[in-house]
């Protein structure tokens, strides 16, 4: 008689360079959450044709060796795990009217961005929107949510976005205004993350400076 | 959704965890006592012009009157990076005849008592009477009195939290033979802040009740021994050692403490014509052809955080390699579709990650799984994260 797998999974967890400095100034972490990702994850790796049956379906991906934890909170949880009604055929999407900005610097149109989540989805905690660079103009909260946190955790790549000279807001709208003294054109990436689904979108963003004609 | 509140049962405060490991560099408990050396430089350096140049205070305590530095290896020494020191005391701070000619010349130190009085500070307790150290002897009940004694400090940075009781053993080496000395926690049915030592190792048997000697005391908590220097200098004999072992009489006194009187310091009503005594008792140990076994602990506060995730939970995946992109022109792959029917049918994630946050979505905590998990709508995950403080 075997003995049955009832072992409860125990990890040990880092403070992120974000909870320690929580701790020291507050003294508490105050964890209300948890969210769950699979960063390491190669979901192409799945073989439904595996020739030895479907035990080895998720060979591959069982076997996928797992990073150590790193300190940096923006390294971390780049790909969450969503919780959705069974039978769906995609998970939510992210879309806006836009597919590129790219407009003069002197432009005074209202350049509105208004991202919505195709199946229903963000409309509670809305979107956070990043701006890569924050010297090509800036992104105004057109219509704010209940949570207008603009200190939650962005998950970036390296050499994505710059942080220093990156604009964080949290709403459900946005309008973006464009840098009426930028020196020289100037091209960044405008993200959106959706807070509730964790997906995101990403455009291209360019203001031009007209050339001086001699 | 991609965050799952905590409720009250999921979180267990108040823990504290245990984390014993050797006390010596690579957390390892056995050192062998040979590897030890000390920076008592007077013995090869002048008085007057010491090198390197300590200041020109003789009361300078790098130039080891009150105590010196013990290292595990010579590259520990060259970093400077002592892990205990070695300390000579002496309740009433006199050589031989009464007086405190202890302190050679005009020096006027008395540096063997304050080694004394500070320890007697420290760790003897108000209500003891007599305000010296005293360690059980004969039964149960009798103890002897510590006019003089020998003390190994441990570095507080590196013992952390205590030594373990238990776990130490030293071996001393002499002109009369050698002894092994441990606690005697493994025989008392309670815990206490100090235990006595008795003769034996860490390995023996803790069926029999040691007798016994009156060697010396087990500070854990403090990371402090006390050894009874007359019993010791009985037991294996102080008188006729030097750093290469047992070879006579040491007649060759350290340059500070030189002068043509000098005859050595009374233990326990005995002159040992030796160099300064706590330099003898850091040859008695090194000489010993034993492992000095220490153990420390540190106590760490934790808080135990139980994610559950329920079989509805967490099936789908924001990860990029579990739908189709939308640009490969099939109108069947949009963006966002899961790219595997059979993660259609059968929703199908891999957990690597948990991230802990706070309230305002900030990730204060990550920890990562040892291999990744299966998560399904067929099965549930009870994850139990340890965070250390």
């Amino acid at each position: 008689m075997g003995y049955l797998d009832n072992q409860t999974i125990t990890v040990d967890a880092i403070l992120t360079k974000k909870g320690r400095e929580l701790l020291a100034q507050a003294g508490n972490l105050n964890i209300t959450s948890f969210a769950l990702a699979d960063d390491e994850i190669d979901y192409t790796l799945y073989q439904p044709n595996h020739p030895n049956g479907s035990a080895f379906y998720d060979l591959a991906i069982r076997n996928t060796p797992v990073f150590e934890p790193v300190s940096d909170e923006t390294q971390v949880m780049k790909y969450k795990l969503v919780s959705l009604n069974q039978g769906v055929t995609s998970i939510p999407v992210i879309s806006i009217a836009q597919d590129k900005i790219s407009i003069p610097r002197d432009y005074t149109g209202d350049i509105i961005i208004s991202p919505s989540t195709n199946p229903a989805y963000n409309l509670t905690l809305g979107y956070t929107a990043i701006l890569g660079n924050k010297n090509v103009g800036v992104l105004l909260i057109e219509q704010s949510n209940s949570i207008n946190s603009v200190s939650s955790t962005i998950p970036t790549f390296a050499g994505d976005i710059n942080t220093t000279s990156a604009q964080v807001v949290v709403g459900q709208k946005f309008r973006f205004l464009p840098n009426s003294s930028l020196g020289k054109t100037t091209s960044t990436i405008l993200t959106i993350i959706g807070n509730e689904s964790g997906g995101s979108l990403s455009i291209e963003v360019s203001v031009t400076v007209p050339s001086t004609t001699v | 959704m991609i965050f799952n509140q905590f409720d009250d049962t999921d979180v267990v405060a108040g823990r504290t965890s245990r984390v014993a490991s050797g006390f010596w560099p690579d957390a390892v408990t056995f050192l062998s006592q040979s590897l030890l050396s000390d920076n008592y430089f007077e013995l090869t350096q002048s008085f007057l012009t010491p090198s390197p140049s300590y200041g020109s205070s003789i009361y300078d305590i790098r130039r080891t009157m009150y105590y010196l530095d013990v290292f595990p290896s010579t590259s520990t020494h060259a970093n400077n990076d002592p892990y205990f020191s070695v300390a000579y005391g002496n309740f009433y701070g006199d050589l031989g005849s009464g007086s405190f000619t202890v302190d050679v010349d005009s020096i006027k130190a008395f540096a063997p008592k304050a080694i004394y009085t500070q320890y007697q500070n420290m760790l003897v307790g108000s209500t003891d009477a007599s305000g010296k150290f005293q360690m059980k002897s004969g039964s149960a009940s009798d103890k002897t009195t510590a006019d003089d004694i020998f003390v190994l400090s441990f570095s507080s940075y590196k013992l952390k939290d205590k030594l373990d009781e238990g776990i130490f053993e030293i071996t001393l080496t002499g002109s009369n033979g050698s002894i092994t000395v441990r606690d005697d926690s493994p025989f008392l049915s309670q815990a206490s802040s100090v235990y006595n030592l008795i003769t034996g190792s860490i390995n023996d048997s803790t069926d029999s009740v040691p007798s016994y000697q009156g060697i010396g005391l087990f500070y854990p908590n403090d990371g402090v021994v006390v050894f009874n220097a007359k019993v010791v200098n009985q037991l294996i004999g102080l008188s006729n050692i030097s750093s290469s072992g047992i070879v006579g009489p040491v007649t060759q006194p350290p340059a500070n403490y030189s002068t043509s009187s000098y005859t050595g310091i009374r233990i326990g009503g005995s002159i040992v014509s030796a160099t300064v005594n706590h330099k003898v008792f850091f040859w008695a140990i090194q000489n010993a052809n034993n492992t000095i076994k220490v153990r420390k602990s540190e106590f760490v506060p934790s808080r135990h955080y139980f994610v559950r995730v329920k079989n509805r939970d967490f099936n789908y995946s924001n990860n990029p390699t579990y739908v189709f992109d939308g640009t490969d022109g099939n109108p069947n792959h949009q963006k966002g579709t899961i790219f595997n029917q059979d993660f259609i049918t059968n929703p199908t994630t891999y957990v690597t990650t948990v991230g802990l946050y706070n309230d305002n979505n900030e990730l204060v905590a990550v920890a990562k799984l040892s291999r990744p998990a299966l998560k399904t709508f067929d099965n549930e995950l009870l994850i139990k994260v340890r965070l250390d403080f």
